[in-house]
């Protein structure tokens, strides 16, 4: 007997469908999984023979050959546990072989036929091709995100046997919208002083520019750029689907319904390239770069990432998208994040700090140099927005005076993304520099200011170019002519926004 | 690059008879600056701004009343006094290193080691080729007090090498001088305890500004009080943002909290003070220059 089941498999941020193919035949008991499996795949051997016996299912005593087409694709994790274990139902006669007709299933098998969640629900299911889908009962609000089609749910292998051969309805739960959790999402108000901060959050947010911050510990480096994700614009359903996607298929939880503010991603500094990046011997998982996708990625004490580490978000931040390449395949995972990250002006953390204020610098010129050395040139360089804060003055932080709140600069924000809309851009860090000139026209103050720089070789042309589409969304924040030429507060702005704040850094 | 050695015509006035004198010296640049008035100016790499400013003044206006100024060519005090004698009308730094004259170091410093060398002279012991090392600067120090009249400590904390200097220029029987710093500021310590403890029988005068060093020269080359300020006066936000600044180093975001203008009225105003030569930024960070008593400064 020969059974067909219709599943799917992990690869990058995407499922590809499989088909589980299970052959039962004469010969000595035996069961064997071919088509590439993984380790973890490889291992649902043990699981589904327990799984069906435990389900007061007879196991059949001859020899078992599963089969997952295609054969040239590697099939990862444990999702195809469920469709191996229904296909040796069906190709054993325990379950009607029609009944499966049109239906894919997903899920990972407990020795006690207990059906579980597994990562990369939206991605594999929406990749099986077949009407409907059985999933585990863990993940159906999940699967439901990106699913319109009916979709069954179990708990236990035994239901779904029941389901299948027609004795019990499918334990579907009742359709109730998913409770809806509202997180607390920090807010500008709790911000005092840091007038420039606050202005190079507000622009990062408007025009996508990246955004360095340089300050001794507790200047608010941290809890500035929590705030920075509550500023962008909300998620469109595309965006948030494919934002979900990701984080899915990263193994991240997801929750029940469609996130709206932008995701805000923040790994630690010992994270290697491939966390970053992406990759992995297994599925190639999507990194934390993807995983910020539409909304902000936070490196907090830039200096401690390993150089090599750094030097590897040069490509993505140009190209908005993750080139992963290996032995076994390619992966190309979307990566259009705004960059956030936080450095302390030295080792200590304390250089520029007045004595009595907390601390005194006390590295030598040598380790500070050592210290700024380790962000290159290149990478610094995308940075348009860099910004020295500093620790906030007493009498602000105990005035009681709130700061404006999120909610007045947000308007602001979406206003001056509809002007970068309106130019055909989604923001104006993406405006060609061929555009420049016609975009972002300078008036003679405005060409006096940038000469002078390029002559004095503070700017170079390169930190010109990127310096204008600063300049262009300062002017749009400010309600300028969104047509007419930059007005030279924006352009004196955008030159102070781009002035080196590390000790040895060069001009750019 | 010539070397000089003990029986030299020129050796026997600041060397002779001293147990410590060097084997040789090896130099390069203009030699006749040694015939000048020699001032050092020493302190710690680690300074504040105003040792800083105290340091690039009194550089700038010793050379221009034609005082050689000496130093060490390390970060801070020692790169500040040299980079004012090299911005006066009449250049003369004279740079004592610890390494040999082709090992630049700090590497930082190759700019002005550079300068320094074509403006100036480069003075060291050392054969070329010599790596400095942890015995190589405090050996260099005693060649900075033989070879000035002055030593002037700018800042020097409670343990700086610049105190050893002065020990040396003691031994040497040369004048120190010291310029009073912050009480309670670590980079002011030692200097601060120079001018109180006295060395030896002598007592530390105590530097207010080029004048005293050059009435302790007794030169009558003194600095014209009546100079003005040439720089072109601030506008009204340029004012706001030079009384926010004082003396301290701040960054843009702390001086727009002081000033009370807006971020890009404060860009512009700080732009404009940087080009008129008011403020200068390092490390993110905003500084005030101070004022140099003279109209025969050359642009930088």
């Amino acid at each position: 007997m020969v059974a067909s089941i219709q599943a799917a498999s992990l690869w990058g941020v995407n499922g590809q469908r499989v088909v589980v193919e299970v052959h039962i035949g004469n010969g000595l008991p035996a069961f064997n999984i071919v088509g590439q499996p993984d380790g973890t795949c490889r291992e649902a051997r043990d699981r589904v023979r327990a799984a069906i016996l435990s389900s007061g299912c007879t196991w059949p005593q001859t020899r078992i050959t599963v089969n997952l087409a295609p054969a040239e694709i590697r099939k990862v994790g444990a999702s195809l546990d469920l469709p191996i274990a229904v296909g040796i139902l069906v190709a054993s006669g325990d379950v009607p072989a029609d009944r499966v007709e049109g239906r894919g299933f997903l899920g990972e098998l407990g020795l006690d036929g207990s059906v579980r969640r597994f990562p990369g629900v939206i991605p594999l299911v929406d990749a099986v091709d077949a009407p409907e889908v059985v999933v585990p009962s863990g993940c159906i609000h999940e699967a439901k995100l990106v699913r319109s089609g009916p979709i069954h749910c179990a708990s236990h292998l035994t239901e779904i046997v029941e389901a299948l051969r027609g004795l019990a309805p499918w334990p579907n739960p009742p359709l109730v919208g998913a409770a809806v959790t509202r997180l607390a999402i920090p807010d500008l108000v709790d911000v005092r002083g840091q007038a420039m901060a606050r202005t190079a959050i507000e622009v990062a947010a408007a025009g996508g520019h990246h955004l360095l911050l340089s300050g001794p510990p507790g200047a608010g480096k941290t809890m500035l750029a929590k705030r920075l994700p509550a500023l962008l614009p909300s998620l469109t359903r595309e965006q948030a689907i494919e934002v979900v996607r990701i984080h899915s298929a990263a193994a991240l939880p997801v929750g029940d319904c469609l996130p709206t503010t932008a995701p805000f991603r923040a790994p630690h500094h010992l994270a290697s390239a491939v966390a970053l990046l992406g990759g992995g011997s297994a599925w190639l998982r999507p990194g934390e770069l993807s995983c910020a996708q539409h909304g902000v990625l936070f490196l907090d004490e830039l200096g401690e990432f390993a150089p090599s580490v750094l030097d590897a978000l040069r490509q993505p931040l140009e190209e908005g998208v993750v080139r992963v390449e290996r032995a076994r395949g390619s992966a190309v995972y979307p990566a259009r994040f705004l960059l956030v990250a936080a450095t302390n002006p030295c080792p200590c953390g304390w250089l520029g700090t007045p004595p009595g204020e907390g601390g005194v610098c006390q590295c030598s010129p040598a380790s500070r140099l050592r210290y700024a050395r380790r962000l290159s040139g290149p990478l610094l360089d995308r940075f348009d927005l860099r910004v020295r804060v500093h620790r906030p003055d007493p009498s602000e932080v105990l005035s009681g005076v709130p700061g404006a709140p999120t909610s007045s600069v947000v308007p602001r924000v979406a206003a001056a993304r509809v002007a970068a809309l309106a130019r055909g851009v989604a923001c104006n860090a993406l405006i060609p520099d061929c555009d420049l000139d016609l975009l972002v026209p300078l008036d003679a103050a405005g060409r006096a200011v940038l000469e002078r720089h390029l002559r004095r070789g503070t700017l170079t042309a390169r930190g010109v170019a990127r310096l204008r589409r600063v300049a262009r969304t300062i002017a749009d924040l400010e309600g300028a002519d969104v047509e007419g030429p930059v007005p030279v507060d924006a352009v004196h702005l955008a030159v102070e926004f781009r002035r080196p704040v590390l000790d040895g850094e060069m001009a750019a | 690059m010539s070397i000089w050695l003990p029986g030299d015509p020129w050796w026997a006035e600041r060397f002779d008879g001293h147990p410590q004198q060097p084997a040789a010296l090896f130099v390069r640049g203009n030699l006749d600056l040694l015939e000048r008035p020699r001032v050092a100016i020493v302190g710690t790499r680690s300074a504040t701004q105003p040792g800083r400013e105290m340091a690039r003044v009194l550089g700038h206006e010793l050379s221009d009343a034609g005082v050689a100024v000496v130093s060490g060519l390390a970060f801070g005090i020692d790169a500040h006094a040299h980079a004012g004698a090299l911005a006066s009308s009449d250049p003369s730094p004279i740079g004592v290193v610890g390494s040999g004259l082709d090992v630049v170091y700090p590497k930082q410093n190759a700019e002005l080691w550079a300068r320094v060398g074509a403006d100036g002279l480069l003075v060291s012991e050392y054969l070329p080729g010599t790596r400095p090392s942890t015995h190589t600067f405090p050996a260099r120090n005693r060649i900075i007090a033989a070879l000035a009249q002055i030593v002037v400590v700018v800042e020097s904390t409670d343990h700086g090498g610049s105190l050893l200097t002065a020990d040396e220029a003691h031994r040497w029987n040369r004048q120190v001088m010291a310029v009073p710093g912050n009480p309670l500021h670590p980079s002011c310590a030692g200097s601060n305890r120079l001018l109180r403890e006295r060395l030896g029988e002598r007592p530390v005068q105590v530097c207010l500004e080029t004048a005293d060093v050059l009435a302790l020269l007794m030169l009558d080359r003194a600095v014209d009080p009546t100079f003005r300020d040439a720089r072109p006066s601030p506008s009204p936000i340029g004012q706001a943002v030079l009384a926010a600044l004082g003396w301290d180093t701040l960054s843009t975001g702390q001086i727009v909290g002081l000033a009370g203008h807006s971020p890009a009225e404060v860009a512009g105003a700080l732009d404009q003070l940087e080009i008129d030569g008011w403020v200068e930024q390092r490390n993110g960070l905003w500084a005030q220059l101070a004022f140099v008593r003279s109209g025969r400064g050359r642009r930088r």
